[in-house]
Order: structure tokens, then C-alpha cells, then sequence
């Protein structure tokens, strides 16, 4: 069947331009944030640059190592890492791929049974769950009505297992939570198993993880941090990694394609701003919005009090599904979002959320705001009317309707 | 300038239905629905996904009207009202009209909820059939498209008047050639798409392998003809229609027809064209979109009866009370395959007054 080609429509000139609302208020920092400008810049001088491939040996290809093997230090710097931990690819989907995968199928990993969680990133969520089908042992830790996963549980499971690959997220996507992943760290080390973590939502926790060396195998994401696309995959010395992307031998032999320098120059900067900056803002920005919020009648915030991430609030107001307030607000410019989206982006019920026990319904009412470098605090009083205004007519509309 | 809501499908009759309401100066929110399931297991079938594109489809209409496009997933209504209904309706050897079913309970009812929260004041479809307001009663009339080939009307036969009183279908006064004609000249990119067919849950319109996984149980019995005579073995009551003809698998010489679905002892029941033909029907659930049409039961209203999708309708009289959860319906002349599960649907002249399911023939 034929599909249209936007190509075909040549009068397309202006790229959406709906007049309703000429605000637009950016609440979707977990999805991913805006480009910062210093970036931008540096990607924009290298790209005219003439750069070769790093793998070439002449004066371009070298100069693009330069820039390639400067931006691998500064990233190992920046978690407290050697550089021969640091491995780049296409983005964090990729680096949890990479570590479950890479690390279970290398000859040398004593540790084949998996223990992860229902409240992961799908990237890691559906890499365990196929494993699962082709008949691996999996574990799935159980979760509490905070997002939090059970430490005795894995510490349970570690007992029968103890060789393991435990897969845990750092703070969660959908609803903030911080896994007490110290903790998991320190069990896995007592028993011998490896630890994965994703850290996409959290970075200055896998530094910690990493300068502690509680952890085995992180991913971070330089999109979400506001650089380009592109993700790292820290591999402690030691670990065992089969490529899963065949090739060449960049990448130390561990992952195949050749080398992005600027991708690796935007990690490497995203990672430095961001751990620089201090939380002070997002963190006010947060609780203006959650002191407006906590006032609606039915919202329930979602996730434990102190051990969330910064930047993430979660809620379910009432009956509510999720669609319709999020279409509300973005006609009003604010744009927010549900936990996760499936490729024809409508909502879908939050895995995360059925996981800590609430039902379908309640589920398919997550609306997640999420802060980051950009937010201001007087853009977020102006957004936080906005939802709140929006909620409460959709509540009166909906008890007018019964 | 008021706002509307349009259910945009990514096929030319819905996107023209946005532009013309866009021309009209509304403000104009296009919204596709996410209805079928499988969207996951499909993309490993090496078959892109029909709705996924489908839906891509719509929003680059959307873009090229520069008008906001959101999705709503209606995937677990659709599942609960339509592919179960659709499932258990052949369970019970009945044949049942789904794009009814989803007019029914899904599109309007979602629709009209969903457009009231984005405080628009109407839902526009891409159907051929026309509504207006008539001009002494002030009641809503639902009327056949001006295009008779291409006529929706018959689908949408359940709408009431509140919601008739809220939905636009301004495709409906024009000929599918002229719609044709107006996407190519918006150079909306879909004046050339092909139309679907198939139903939109079953894309490969293989409708008896989709019944075979969702039913629950399908055993083989007896095919009989009027007279109880064995003639063959069914795999199945499945997917059988009154009035199918091809894949019974029973050689007799002429032409044999499905009659009847007898549920409670498994037989399918087949005849010739002749054992086809009934000079009446049951008719519950019904809808009367003009009350005062309803009225006149007692004594019997003289109107043509739609009974099939391509059916355009035969005359009959209509016996029951205003009330009745049944009626009958007496055809002026016989008619034949009147199936059980399938709409009636009442017509004067272009109007539907009403309408129903077919429950039994007689």
C-alpha cells in the first residue's frame, strides 16, 4: 500500500505553526532536553572542520582522533574512569543492549542469569524479556507502591544465584524514583554477581556509583543532558564485552561502525555542564509546581518523597486518563508527557506504575512533567496554572458527565 | 471561527473533510484514532504495520493543513466493544457488522467526549452520508450521501440526536470523484490512495484464520439441506453467512447457499436460491432518529429496508409500538440472505429514520 510522502506536498512551508498557542512551556526534560548553545557551537566548528575517520592514519583522520580520544578522557574524568572503560555508540538504547548482552555472551562471563526489574527502560526491560523467551533464567525483582525495587528480594535471589547479571535502573524514567542501587552494588559484590545500571535520568549518582566501584557496566545518554544524540557505555576494567554490533574494531573491538567525534565531543561537554550545575533551580522549580498540584482534588503524586530524581514529577489526577489532559495542555503550550509512548505515539497504560500495584485505569493516567537545564521559575508558575486549570475543567467535565 | 474536532483516518475522504472545514474558517484539531491491536506483533510478520502508517499518514495531512494532529488510543474500547462483539456474534452464528458496532460505541461516544474537553464544539468524519437540521420540526436528519455508490449512511444508522446535533460531514454533499478532484488540487498527497477494504483489525482480510484464533472452540459438523439430508462436513460454524455461497465444499450439481446457522446442534443448513428467500424479519436494538416516524407503528409504516451494506434498500411495512425492543418488518417482496447480526435500516426517501439488528428472519 502506498503511503504519503510529505515530500509530495510541496507547499508545505511553514513547519507547524498552530496559532493556538505562541507559548510554549518545555516540561519533557526525561524525554529529552534542548540543545545547549555551547554545544551546538562546538558541533557546528567541527562539522567544518573537515574531519576524517578516526581510524584513518592520515593528518584529517588524526585530527579526528584527537578530538575523539580528548573527548573519551574528559568523559572518563568526569565519572572518575579510566579511559579504557569508556565506550561509545549510537545512544543509551544501544549501551543497555550492549552491556546485558555483550556481557552474557562473552565466553569469559561466569554470570548467565539475569535478575532485573518491571519498572526498567524498555531498553533494558525488553532485552531481558527476550532472553527470558529464548530460555534464559530471569528473575524479576518485585517492586514496591513507591518504584522502589526490594533489596531483600534480590538479596533472596542472590542467594540462589548468586551468579548473576543484575540489571537496575539508577533513578527511574516514569515516575523519578532512586533505586537504592548502594546497596545493590554492595550485595552483587558480596556475591560474586555483576551490576548494570542504567543512568540515563541520573548521572551524578553513576559518578558516585563509579568512583565507589559499586558498578560493573553504566549507560548514559547525551541527548537528555542537552547535547547531541549519543550514548556512552562504561565497562569496569575487567568485564568481558562480545560486540553486538559487527565490524570493524573500533571501539577497542567492542562495538563495530565508525566513530562519531562529534557525537563523543557533545557527550563529553553535556556530561561536564551537567554535573557542574548545581540542582538548586530544577529542584525550585519541582516543588512550585508540586505545591500548585497537591492542591487538586484526586492528584496523587507518584514516587517516594526524598529518594526521587530532581528533575521528575509524576502524577495521576483521579480517574483521569492521561490523552486527554496532555492534549489540552499542549494546545495550551505546555508540553508534557506520559511515562511511555509506543511508536504510533498514543498512550499506552505505564508498566512502571501496573508494577507498584495500581490498576490499568490508574495506569493509563500517568502524566510525568520533567525539569531541566533551561527551566525558569517564573515559567514554571505560569505552567503550573495551566495544569492546574486544565485538570480541574476536565474534572468538572467529567462529573458533569455522570 | 468555532473549533471542531476531525477524525482523520490518512485516507482522502477524512483528509478533504479537514480541509474543507479548515477553508470554512474553524479552527480545525485532527485526531486519528489507534483502534487495532497487534501493533507490536505485526512489525516482526514482515508487514510494516498498517495502523502505524496509517497514522503517519494523517499527521502529514495534518502538517500540510498546518493544523495540530493529536492520536488517541482507543485500542482497549475497540477490543471490548468491537473484536469481541465481532467474535461472539459469529459464535453465535450470527454476522456482524463491525464498522457499525465501532460508529456505535467507539468513534461518536469517544469522539464527542474527547472534543469536549478540548472545548470544540463539533466532530467532523469523512463519511458519505449528509445531517441536517429539519427546517419546521428542528429535529436532526440523517440522510443518504449525495454520492448513492458511495453512501455511508447505512453505518451509522445507531447515531441519536444529541450526537447528530454535534457531527459534521461535509463530504457527504459531494460525489467521491469531486473529492478525489479537491485532494489533488489541496495537493494533500492521498488524492491517489487506494481504499481500504478490508477490516481494519483483519489487514490481510483473511477473516476466517482471525476467527479461528479468537474463538475458542470451532467443531466440525453436519451440512444439511431443508430436507435434513446430509450433504457434508463443516470445519466449523466460524465464519459461515446466511446467504454465502462459495467454500462450503459440498459438490450437489447447482448452486448451494447457506440458509442457516443452527448454533445449538452445530448444522449448517444450506438450499437453493429459491429456500433463500423471506418474506420478513425480527428487528431489535433499535434506534429511531425521528421519534415521530416511530410513532405510527401500531398501524404499520410503509418504508424501504436497507439490510446489507450494498444493499440500497427494499420496501416493506414496519409493525410494532414506539417501545418495543422488537419488531417486525414485512416486505412487500421476498428477499433473500437476511442475516442475523447485520443492520436494518430504515429509510424515507434519502432519511434514515431508524434502525436496528437484524434478529431473525421469517
Amino acid at each position: 500500500m502506498s503511503h504519503i510522502l510529505i515530500s509530495d506536498m510541496a507547499h508545505i512551508v511553514n513547519w507547524i505553526t498552530w496559532e493556538y498557542s505562541t507559548l510554549v512551556i518545555y516540561l519533557d526534560y526525561a524525554a529529552t532536553a534542548p540543545m545547549r548553545p555551547e554545544i551546538a557551537e562546538k558541533v557546528h566548528q567541527l562539522s567544518l572542520q573537515e574531519l576524517g575517520n578516526p581510524s584513518s592514519l592520515h593528518r584529517a583522520g588524526t585530527r579526528a582522533r584527537m578530538v575523539l580520544e580528548h573527548a573519551r578522557e574528559r568523559v572518563a574524568d568526569s565519572l572518575g574512569a579510566k579511559v579504557e572503560e569508556i565506550l561509545f555508540c549510537s545512544g543509551a538504547t544501544e549501551a543497555d543492549n550492549l552491556a546485558i548482552l555483550g556481557a552474557v555472551n562473552h565466553s569469559d562471563t561466569r554470570q548467565q542469569h539475569l535478575i532485573s526489574s518491571q519498572i526498567e527502560h524498555a531498553a533494558v526491560y525488553e532485552t531481558v524479556k527476550r532472553q527470558e523467551q529464548l530460555g534464559r533464567g530471569v528473575d524479576w525483582l518485585r517492586v514496591d507502591s513507591e518504584g522502589r525495587v526490594e533489596l531483600e528480594h534480590l538479596a533472596e535471589l542472590l542467594e540462589k544465584n548468586p551468579l548473576s547479571l543484575v540489571s537496575v535502573m539508577i533513578a527511574n524514567n516514569e515516575v523519578g524514583t532512586r533505586q537504592p542501587v548502594s546497596e545493590i552494588g554492595e550485595l552483587c559484590r558480596r556475591h560474586g554477581a555483576l551490576f548494570h545500571a542504567d543512568g540515563v535520568q541520573d548521572p551524578k549518582t553513576a559518578r558516585s556509583l563509579i568512583k565507589d566501584g559499586l558498578v560493573d557496566l553504566v549507560c548514559l545518554s547525551g541527548h537528555k543532558l542537552g547535547g547531541l544524540h549519543g550514548g556512552l557505555l562504561y565497562v569496569r576494567q575487567g568485564v568481558a564485552i562480545n560486540p553486538q554490533i559487527v565490524g570493524g574494531s573500533q571501539e577497542d573491538g567492542r562495538r563495530a561502525g565508525t566513530s562519531e567525534v562529534c557525537r563523543a565531543e557533545s557527550l563529553a561537554m553535556a556530561l561536564e555542564m551537567s554535573l557542574a550545575e548545581d540542582a538548586r533551580t530544577v529542584v525550585e522549580c519541582k516543588s512550585i509546581l508540586e505545591g500548585v498540584l497537591e492542591r487538586v482534588e484526586g492528584a496523587n503524586r507518584l514516587g517516594p518523597e526524598a529518594e526521587r530524581a530532581d528533575h521528575i514529577s509524576s502524577w495521576i489526577f483521579g480517574a483521569l486518563a492521561a490523552e486527554p489532559i496532555l492534549v489540552a495542555l499542549d494546545m495550551k503550550g505546555v508540553c508534557a508527557s506520559s511515562g511511555s509512548a509506543c511508536s504510533s505515539h498514543s498512550v499506552e497504560p505505564s508498566r512502571v506504575v501496573k508494577a507498584m500495584g495500581y490498576d490499568d485505569r490508574q495506569a493509563a493516567g500517568l502524566v510525568r512533567f520533567s525539569f531541566g537545564w533551561k527551566s525558569d521559575t517564573k515559567e514554571t508558575e505560569r505552567a503550573a496554572t495551566i495544569v492546574k486549570d486544565v485538570v480541574e475543567r476536565l474534572v468538572n467535565k467529567e462529573k458533569s458527565r455522570r | 471561527m468555532t473549533r471542531v474536532v476531525v477524525a482523520m483516518s490518512g485516507g482522502v475522504d477524512s483528509s478533504v473533510a479537514a480541509a474543507l472545514m479548515k477553508q470554512q474558517g474553524h479552527e480545525v484539531i485532527g485526531v486519528t484514532m489507534t483502534l487495532s491491536p497487534n501493533e507490536e506483533s505485526s512489525a516482526h510478520k514482515g508487514r510494516g504495520c498498517c495502523s502505524v502508517w496509517d497514522v503517519t499518514d494523517a499527521e502529514k495531512v495534518a502538517w500540510a493543513l498546518d493544523i495540530p494532529h493529536y492520536v488517541f488510543n482507543l485500542r482497549d474500547a475497540f477490543e471490548k466493544h468491537v473484536i469481541s462483539d465481532f467474535v461472539s456474534e459469529y459464535e453465535k452464528g450470527r454476522t456482524p457488522n463491525p464498522c457499525r458496532r465501532c460508529n456505535q460505541h467507539i468513534k461518536f461516544d469517544h469522539l464527542l467526549e474527547r472534543a469536549e474537553a478540548l472545548d470544540a464544539e463539533a466532530v467532523v468524519t469523512g463519511h458519505y452520508a449528509r445531517i441536517s437540521k429539519h427546517p419546521t420540526e428542528g429535529r436532526y436528519m440523517l440522510l443518504r450521501g449525495h454520492d448513492l455508490a458511495k453512501d455511508q449512511s447505512y453505518v451509522l444508522a445507531s447515531l441519536t440526536q444529541h450526537q447528530l446535533s454535534k457531527i459534521m460531514m461535509p463530504v457527504g454533499m459531494y460525489g467521491k470523484a469531486e473529492i478525489r478532484r479537491m485532494a489533488e488540487e489541496l495537493n494533500l498527497g492521498v488524492a491517489h490512495k487506494k481504499e481500504s477494504m478490508d477490516l481494519c483489525f483483519i489487514p490481510d482480510g483473511d477473516t476466517a484464520g482471525f476467527l479461528k484464533d479468537r474463538m475458542k472452540t470451532l467443531t466440525p459438523g453436519p451440512i444439511k439441506d431443508v430436507s435434513g439430508e446430509i450433504l457434508g462436513e463443516h470445519d466449523g460454524l466460524g465464519a459461515f453467512t446466511v446467504g454465502q455461497r462459495k467454500g462450503l465444499g459440498i459438490a450437489t450439481g447447482k448452486p448451494r447457499y447457506v440458509l442457516e446457522l443452527k448454533v445449538a446442534d452445530n448444522t449448517l443448513v444450506v438450499g437453493g436460491t429459491g429456500d433463500l428467500e423471506r418474506v420478513g424479519m425480527k428487528v431489535d436494538e433499535l434506534n429511531w432518529i425521528d421519534p415521530t416516524f416511530a410513532e405510527g407503528l401500531p398501524q404499520g409504516r410503509q418504508a424501504s429496508i436497507q439490510y446489507r451494506s450494498t444493499h440500497r434498500g427494499a420496501p416493506g411495512v414496519l409493525k410494532g409500538t414506539p417501545e418495543a425492543i422488537e419488531i417486525d418488518v414485512h416486505f412487500d417482496e421476498p428477499q433473500s440472505a437476511l442475516s442475523p447480526g447485520q443492520a436494518a435500516v430504515f429509510y424515507r426517501d434519502d432519511e434514515v429514520v431508524g434502525g436496528g439488528t437484524i434478529a431473525s428472519s421469517f
